[in-house]
């Protein structure tokens, strides 16, 4: 399916106002920010493409870029969408993993494959290229589930809490969490204007990383 | 198809009305039926697919994928049965027999050219993972998977007609397959089941199509095996349409099938890989 979003202004939706329905049936595709509101697209101002030169991210990998470079992973259901940024160097770092952590030994080669690994991996990658670290601050998105009761059968929420613990051990902002829900997702990462892009089939939204800071 | 949409509509008349309905050649449908029967032989598989050379010369594409890793090209259909196999062959004339129509964009569903059969596939290499752990047939269990979701390529049109309210009760906490039984009063797996049963397809294959989203009404472990290898593929991200991950999963299916959901992570992992490997070999002998 080719996506060719549409660049949205933003809103931000006070949790203490009632939601109307169309709000209450799309807001799990929005950025939910740490404060409980919701970053929400707006009013469409038109035009807007994708550029060019749109790199994909694979499950279980991780990719760097600096400047003029868009990063996507389309298709996340219950696995997560890391998306790292530093704002002065513009690079930006987007990971996709569905596994929490290896059963054995990391294999080396294959850090990407896994929450508990990725975040060490990306932010190395990202530094060859002049990031950062301490400016470095997280977005993450995803962690949708099938429906079930059982705790067992969780796996984006396992996916979730271990790429949070993973950010929090090396001490890079947790800014947005997009995530949970049961609809699959898609994101686009822009380094160059700090801004991602996030979709679901009946939603489309955009989060600037200086506002979510 | 100028039937008023209505839930009154039999399984008959939806699928009598469907325009477009996916066909499977005659040649595929005489080879699923010999390699069902005890009295099924190489030679009569062999027989049935070089009487349709295009689908012989795809088969034979897919049999020199790097899937199969083999040294040597395999050149003609009678080896190809006798190196890989006539359950394996049987699959492959059921990919080359299906591809036309599983890559068709299905808008009822938001599936992009080509999501479905991506779905499709992975859901046939789970089966076939989880038929390892479990012990069971894979070659089996990876035709119970490829086939699950036909019933959406003849629902899609008409959901299609129904957007609107397909917006409406579109709640993600609904599970989809209730929704289409509201709105059409049918769901993709009956009437994947009913088109099966209409091709003459084997009980070994209806059953999963039939129960795929409900295994614990059909006490089958091909059921359970595609259950959860559709479990594994939603979560994985194998499903980009409306739908995306509201279906239900049976912790039974696990219990079923001997599988220990603590081991989780392993059976995922084990399924990632082979559902990328698989996937991207066919494709290139299939667009080919």
């Amino acid at each position: 399916m080719q996506h060719v979003p549409t660049l949205l202004t933003l809103q931000v939706h006070d949790k203490s106002q009632p939601c109307n329905k169309h709000f209450q049936q799309n807001c799990e595709g929005n950025a939910r920010l740490q404060n409980g509101s919701f970053l929400i697209a707006g009013v469409p101002a038109g035009g807007y493409r994708v550029e060019p030169k749109t790199l994909p991210v694979g499950l279980s990998e991780a990719r760097a870029v600096k400047g003029k470079v868009v990063l996507t992973c389309e298709s996340i259901g219950s696995g997560v969408a890391l998306c790292l940024y530093d704002p002065d160097s513009q690079v930006g770092g987007l990971a996709h993993v569905l596994l929490d952590k290896p059963s054995g030994q990391v294999d080396p080669g294959t850090e990407s494959r896994y929450a508990a690994t990725v975040v060490e991996k990306l932010l190395a990658d990202m530094e060859n290229l002049g990031a950062q670290r301490e400016k470095v601050t997280a977005n993450i998105v995803g962690g949708a589930e099938v429906h079930t009761q059982d705790p067992d059968l969780f796996m984006g929420s396992r996916v979730l809490q271990t790429m949070r613990d993973s950010l929090k051990q090396a001490d890079i902002p947790l800014l947005t969490d997009t995530s949970g829900g049961h609809l699959t997702r898609s994101v686009w990462l822009h380094p160059e204007h700090g801004r991602i892009e996030l979709r679901t089939f009946v939603d489309h939204g955009v989060l600037d990383w200086e506002v979510a800071a | 198809m100028n039937l008023q949409i209505s839930q009154c509509l039999t399984l008959e008349q939806l699928i009598e009305n469907t325009p477009d309905l996916p066909t499977l050649p005659v040649a595929v449908m005489a080879v699923v039926h010999e390699t069902d029967s005890p009295e099924g032989s190489a030679q009569s598989v062999a027989r049935y697919l070089q009487q349709d050379p295009a689908l012989a010369a795809r088969i034979l594409r897919l049999s020199n994928s790097a899937y199969y890793s083999f040294s040597r090209q395999i050149t003609e259909i009678p080896e190809a049965v006798v190196v890989l196999g006539m359950r394996v062959v049987r699959n492959l004339a059921l990919i080359a027999g299906s591809y036309p129509w599983m890559v068709r964009e299905l808008k009822g569903y938001e599936l992009g050219p080509k999501e479905l059969w991506s779905h499709s596939i992975a859901v046939a290499t789970g089966s076939q993972t989880v038929a390892r752990r479990a012990r069971m047939n894979e070659a089996e269990a990876f035709s119970a998977g490829l086939f699950h979701n036909i019933g959406k390529v003849a629902m899609s049109i008409w959901l299609e007609k129904k957007v609107d309210a397909l917006m409406d009760a579109s709640e993600p906490s609904r599970s989809f397959d209730d929704i289409e039984r509201e709105l059409l009063g049918h769901d993709h797996a009956a009437v994947g089941a009913f088109l099966a049963e209409s091709w003459n397809l084997p009980k070994t294959l209806v059953r999963p199509i039939r129960f795929h989203h409900n295994p614990e009404e059909a006490e089958d472990k091909l059921t359970d095996c595609v259950h959860v290898a559709d479990y594994l593929a939603m979560s994985a991200g194998y499903n980009r349409g409306w739908d995306g991950l509201r279906y239900k999963v049976d912790p039974g299916a696990f219990l079923r099938l001997g599988l220990d959901k603590s081991d989780l992570g392993s059976l995922m992992e084990e399924f990632l890989q082979s559902a990328e490997t698989r996937g991207k070999s066919l494709e290139e002998k299939l667009a080919a």
